[in-house]
């Protein structure tokens, strides 16, 4: 073993500390040339700084150890890891950037294909707290708030446009006319009337059809096709077992609930 | 169809079932796409071919569906060829004649067991010297990781062979307790 007393890296004449130093950069290829020959020819002379390297190769080969790429994407797709552990891998995940980054693609979600009909499972990895999770919500949990709200402004619409045939088809109408007086206004079922727009015929059948709406699901059927284009007798008189909706349908009627007077 | 009938079609060479399964390889290989580029198609065919392989021998054993073990196997291949493509070209070390020891401890152990050692080693070892492995092994120089932590050359060198020293008593302290 040498004992020079050189302490410039680049020196030819290295002592055993230095080049013991020097080795994870040698590893690593990072050395200037005239270093790495100077730690080169050090180690072609001297047995302990040759045990040295093995050790310095040795704890690379620990510190550069990360999850083997088939129990990492075995637990990216939410299955048991073969080889080292949940917990294990959690724990060097917390460490790792890169396992991180591999972990992240292998939990990529894929775009749905033709070919499959079911859903894929959300993989349960990412209760890890680095992981980072996609931003498209994935399977049945992304899509149901999505359909329920599509379902709740439908709704909304309905009963707004019901709300504004009721205004609109108020007893004689008249935007002159003081609110008390209209809705003082008798019934008149006269020819005239209708023309204008008569309150309780024209009321009457804007509940039948809303009410044939929420019975259909929103697809037009054959009541609704009654509701309008049958003559003056036939919205005053519906079809006979035909119940007429109460007032309070329209708040409490369910898209899918029973059919008024209907088979439901 | 369940995966029966897939994996019988499929090692019966139906074309329509390749083709299926094809479908799934590319789209678990979307996530490469950016890094692996042209080398996707060779990988493609060769995770084919391995998965026949694979499936002929009977390695599939049910515990998930077809799909997911197809899907797990793509991303396996996929991170070995990224792990390929980003490792360093060290310094030719083996021209240095190292001496042939005997052995150790470690590499008496099977391949998933040295893994889990050094698994345990990095848990026990100290943030700042995961940290200075990190940096070696993006190939930085000591001169770089001098000036990005802020410390003196020789502080710097002197605190990495400490942490080889820390990480090597660990493992033989690990290897100790297990034995």
């Amino acid at each position: 073993m040498s004992t020079e007393s050189a302490t410039d890296p680049s020196s030819r004449d290295l002592t055993c500390g230095t080049v013991a130093e020097l080795l994870p950069w040698l590893v690593n290829g990072s050395l200037a040339e005239a270093e790495q020959a100077a730690v080169r020819a050090h180690l072609a002379t001297c047995a302990g700084c040759r045990v040295e390297l093995e050790e310095t190769l040795l704890a690379w080969q620990i510190l550069d150890q990360h999850i083997p790429s088939l129990p990492l994407a075995e637990y990216a797709q939410g299955l048991t890891p073969t080889g080292p552990d949940r917990e294990r891998i959690e724990r060097h995940l917390v460490h790792c950037p890169s396992c991180r980054e591999e972990l992240a693609l292998a939990a990529t979600v894929e775009p749905v294909l033709d070919f499959d009909q079911g859903r894929r499972r959300q993989p349960d990895l990412f209760h890890h707290p680095r992981a980072r999770r996609p931003s498209v919500p994935v399977g049945r949990t992304g899509r149901r708030p999505l359909r329920a709200f599509a379902l709740a402004a439908s709704i909304a619409a309905l009963v707004g446009a019901g709300s504004l045939l009721w205004h609109a088809s108020g007893p004689g109408f008249n935007e002159s006319e003081p609110i008390e007086r209209r809705a003082e206004a008798p019934k008149d079922t006269t020819a005239s009337a209708r023309d204008r727009g008569a309150g309780p015929d024209r009321l009457a059948s804007s509940r039948v059809a809303s009410a044939v709406l929420f019975k259909d699901g929103f697809e037009s059927g054959s009541t609704l096709h009654w509701a309008g284009d049958s003559g003056d007798d036939a919205i005053a008189q519906p079809p006979q077992g035909f119940e007429q909706p109460s007032e309070g349908f329209l708040k409490s009627a369910s898209p899918r609930g029973p059919a008024p007077g209907g088979k439901g | 169809m369940d995966d029966e009938d897939l994996i019988s079609r499929l090692l019966d060479g139906d074309a329509d079932t390749i083709a299926r399964v094809r479908t799934w390889i590319r789209a678990a290989f979307q996530a490469y796409r950016k890094r692996l580029g042209n080398e996707l198609e060779d990988l493609e065919q060769e995770i084919l071919l391995e998965l026949t392989e694979a499936l002929r021998e009977g390695r599939f054993r049910g515990s998930s569906t077809l799909r997911t073990y197809v899907r797990t196997y793509v991303h396996h291949k996929g991170i070995d060829r990224l792990r390929a493509l980003g490792r360093r070209t060290w310094v030719d070390i083996e021209s240095l004649e190292l001496p042939a020891p005997a052995p150790t401890a470690l590499e008496q152990l099977s391949r998933s067991e040295q893994v889990a050692v050094a698994l345990r080693v990095q848990e026990r070892v100290p943030q700042p010297c995961r940290e200075l492995w990190q940096m070696l092994r993006q190939g930085l120089s000591y001169r770089e990781m001098s000036r990005r932590l802020g410390v003196a050359e020789g502080a710097l060198r002197v605190r990495v062979l400490r942490c080889r020293q820390r990480a090597l008593e660990l493992r033989e302290k690990i290897l100790a307790e297990s034995r």
